[in-house]
């Protein structure tokens, strides 16, 4: 219980800290959403006006403040720039999208890496590890809007294979929509399953020189049941981390595809809203980002102990 | 001063270009510059340069029209608002849009080159162009069921003027009365002679909202045009559907949907997939690349579509017409076009190029001379100048390039220039509009051919109340005003050609030349009419 309230202690302080973080940082961008809303060649009064009617003459901290004593009660306020709809429902209409993109990017990027590195550390030091390592160190080192920009030339360009924009919501049409999503979901996996299979297929390495697998391989286990029945949990611990800190971070970091392939996610929002100075949209998204965050680290936190029993003695 | 240059990018179909396919490549670029030259017969009447041909272009024959379906448009841009008085209204910014819901009254006809009712009936000029009388057709109803009369044609300007829609000042300058004659009717009395007074009903002013839209704590977009405001996923999609009680019946399309897909590229490969009916860019690689692979569409080139601001503020360099007019002699328009564009597009240092409408042969802008431009700054440096001039720049690749290119020769005749990539379009607008605070920055203009006087009026007439600085005079609001007033076509060129001389003493901005905007469209698209800034309405327009 003094775990779990510590934990909550924790999320608070890391939520209020990333949420005054982003409203500074979006208060020192240059440019008024005064005047993205009416635009150029209005009068001075005019922007004057419409400055006043949105706040935006308050102090820095006094807006904190008032957004704040919102967000505390669930009212992330509206968007400033019309339409002027609640922040709530525009994030409700992204974090799908993101969320998404990110599930379909790692499932991908597990199913992938697994057998990858199952193969590299079971032939450790042979050309096929050495092959498997070159394309994932090769892999890691292609930044995602050139990947990104490749397979768009490849794939869709080229062979026509994949759809080049739009979402199509699951509502309207799940095979749409899978259609839509794979390509993007593929970019995203890319450097993750190379970051996946180096991570995991080290730590399988270290499994494989321990004394249960040894007598597993005295008793005559085959090869490939002590790998997958064997090593492979016990080995997952730094792979599952990895899981929880690249759904956190690919929720909100996906802008480049998002731009890519004009997606509607959590990326456009935060950068669209950004740039138009819409802090509630920002503020709104980010915390929402953290949040997820801090979530699935915590389920990650707990998810050690169905791993390996012996370290549940630890966080008891 | 205009040159086409050929581009030197492979082109291919809808950008499938890619390094194993660059002899594929290489062959279309032959094809391509084939296809230019031939594309610039296809309207031996109109004014073109190479690829470049305004107007309806590549229209394929029409078979029958086909009832129902639905229409996907890419925008250029998201609207915030589907407002006349708060949207600027152009093809590029939500005007389709805005057209699809609210109609307009009058039209700009590509194909006569002249302005034909559409919502209205009539607008009828008295000899003189000083009065003028509009006539609203009988028995149109608003979407909400309200009538569409004289009455809320008055209303719905009014509101225009009161909340400062874009055109508002070109308007309080010209019209001193508007008064309902009767129950379809309003006669308009004009301070001084205007024979093209009815381009404005083209844009903005001619959309005519209903009282119902204010109703709400938000504004609703209600009208009297074909479709209705159905819905809209914000940077995603907006829904149009079909008016049934719309004045010319209830059109043949079900549906409208304008998606919002940011990058421009990925708009055109959209479209290359026939993901999306219709797509407007202004990308000059793009749009030749379009045009050369004979894309149906509407092509509008705008003139002072490339152009610098020069604040000529006291304070600032440009007070001084030294300074001015040694900025646009230092810069050879094709030196920045190549480096921007690859040389795609037109280039001219010109008010009206040989795009333009209003061209005449030796009638053009101050060409590059980077010795004359040297000389003035010297002079200006002697008389207490320190050369140093700060330019403000967009950050993307394009203007990235824009930027080095104009910086690079403007130091090259004596100036220390600084250029500032900014990173956002409202940043700038806060700097150059608002604060005023600039040197020199990069602006459109947009002088469009279908109606240039309303934006020349509105930054380079000194009561235009958006000249952000830049030079004006009496002289030059004369000359302004002798255009407004040029009734045929010899008075119109010979205004154009005073202006453009006045303009060459005072230098203003920087003139680089027009920039292409091309609404197209895939050849299953039928019954699409012109207006002016590049805004297609699409009450007649079906899939077949």
């Amino acid at each position: 219980m003094r775990n779990v309230l510590v934990r909550l202690a924790e999320l608070a302080a890391v939520l209020l800290i990333v949420s005054f973080g982003v409203f500074l940082m979006v208060a020192l961008i240059p440019g008024d959403p005064a005047v993205a809303i009416l635009g150029d060649g209005k009068p001075p009064e005019q922007y004057e006006s419409l400055r006043e009617e949105l706040g935006l003459n308050e102090p820095v901290f006094q807006r904190y403040l008032d957004w704040l004593s919102g967000a505390v009660t669930g009212d992330l306020g509206n968007s400033i720039m019309p339409p002027q709809s609640p922040v709530g429902e525009r994030l409700l209409a992204a974090i799908p999208v993101s969320l998404q993109l990110a599930a379909m990017g790692l499932v991908i990027a597990v199913v992938i890496s697994i057998p990858l590195a199952l193969l590299s550390a079971a032939r450790q030091g042979s050309a096929i590890d050495r092959a498997i390592g070159a394309s994932m160190f090769g892999l890691l080192s292609v930044p995602s809007f050139l990947a990104g920009l490749l397979l768009i030339m490849v794939l869709v360009n080229n062979l026509g294979w994949f759809p080049r924009s739009q979402w199509v919501r699951i509502s309207d049409s799940l095979s749409g929509n899978l259609y839509h999503a794979i390509l993007p979901a593929i970019v995203i996996a890319l450097s993750e399953i190379a970051l996946f299979t180096r991570i995991l297929r080290n730590d399988l390495v270290v499994t494989l020189q321990e004394d249960f697998v040894l007598a597993a391989r005295a008793r005559g286990m085959s090869p490939r049941r002590i790998m997958v029945g064997d090593a492979l949990r016990p080995s997952s611990f730094s792979l599952v981390t990895l899981l929880g800190i690249s759904t956190g971070r690919l929720i909100g970091s996906t802008v480049i595809v998002e731009y890519l392939f004009a997606l509607p996610g959590m990326g456009s929002l935060i950068v669209s809203g950004a740039q138009t100075g819409n802090f509630p949209v920002v503020q709104g998204a980010v915390l929402l980002t953290a949040l997820i965050y801090v979530l699935v680290n915590s389920c990650v936190d707990l998810s050690y102990g169905v791993l390996d029993p012996r370290t549940r003695r630890v966080h008891a | 001063m205009t040159s086409l240059r050929a581009t030197a990018r492979p082109v291919t179909r809808h950008g499938r270009a890619s390094l194993p396919f660059l002899a594929a490549a290489l062959g279309c670029v032959l094809v391509a510059g084939c296809a230019s030259s031939e594309d610039a017969e296809k309207r031996a009447d109109g004014p073109t340069v190479g690829a470049f041909v305004p107007g309806l272009v590549n229209i394929p024959p029409e078979p029958d029209a086909v009832q129902g379906g639905t229409l996907t448009s890419g925008a250029y841009a998201e609207p915030l608002e589907l407002d006349p008085v708060k949207t600027i209204v152009a093809g590029t910014t939500g005007g389709t849009e805005m057209a699809a819901v609210y109609d307009v009254l009058m039209r700009w006809d590509e194909e006569s080159q002249t302005v034909v009712p559409q919502l209205a009936e009539a607008l009828t000029p008295n000899e003189d162009h000083t009065t003028w009388e509009l006539t609203v057709r009988p028995d149109v109803t608003f979407s909400d069921g309200t009538p569409l009369d004289a009455e809320a044609v008055r209303w719905s300007i009014a509101r225009y003027l009161e909340q400062g829609g874009h055109d508002s000042a070109v308007w309080t300058h010209n019209v001193t009365g508007m008064e309902v004659t009767g129950d379809l009717s309003l006669e308009f009395t004009l301070a001084r002679p205007w024979p093209s007074f009815d381009s404005l009903f083209t844009t903005g002013i001619g959309m005519v909202v209903a009282k119902s839209a204010d109703a709400g704590d938000e504004f609703t977009p209600v009208g009297a045009g074909p479709f209705v405001f159905a819905g809209r996923e914000p940077q995603e999609r907006m829904t149009l559907t079909a008016n049934p009680d719309y004045y010319g019946g209830r059109p043949p399309l079900d549906t409208l949907e304008f998606v919002y897909i940011v990058d421009p590229n990925a708009l055109w490969d959209t479209f290359g997939q026939g993901d999306v009916s219709m797509a407007i860019l202004r990308d000059p690689l793009i749009v030749e690349e379009a045009l050369t692979e004979e894309t149906p569409g509407y092509l509008q080139m705008v003139g002072l579509g490339v152009t610098g601001l020069i604040n000529s503020a006291e304070g600032y360099p440009g007070h001084d017409v030294r300074v001015r007019q040694a900025i646009q002699l230092a810069i050879d328009p094709d030196l920045v076009n190549e480096r921007a564009n690859d040389g795609a597009g037109v280039v001219s240092s010109s008010l009206f190029p040989e795009t333009s409408r209003f061209h005449q042969e030796g009638v053009e802008g101050l060409g590059h001379d980077p010795d004359a431009a040297r000389v003035l700054v010297e002079q200006a440096k002697a008389d207490g100048f320190d050369g140093k001039i700060t330019y403000l720049q967009g950050s993307s690749p394009q203007q990235r390039a824009i930027g080095l290119a104009v910086q690079a020769q403007l130091d090259a005749v004596g100036f220390e220039t600084t250029t500032k990539f900014l990173a956002s379009i409202t940043d700038l607008i806060t700097r150059v509009a608002v604060d005023g605070d600039y040197d020199m920055s990069t602006w459109a203009l947009s002088w469009r051919d279908s109606a240039p006087y309303a934006r020349m009026f509105g930054i380079n007439h000194s009561a235009g109340g958006v000249g952000y600085g830049t030079a004006s005079s009496p002289e030059m609001d004369g000359l302004i005003e002798d255009f407004q007033a040029a009734a045929t076509e010899e008075e119109q060129l010979a205004a154009a050609k005073a202006l453009q001389e006045g303009w060459n003493e005072l230098v203003p901005a920087l003139v680089m030349g027009p920039s292409a905007e091309f609404a197209m469209w895939q050849e299953d698209v039928h019954g699409v009419t012109s207006n002016s800034n590049t805004m297609v309405l699409l009450d007649e327009a079906w899939v077949s």
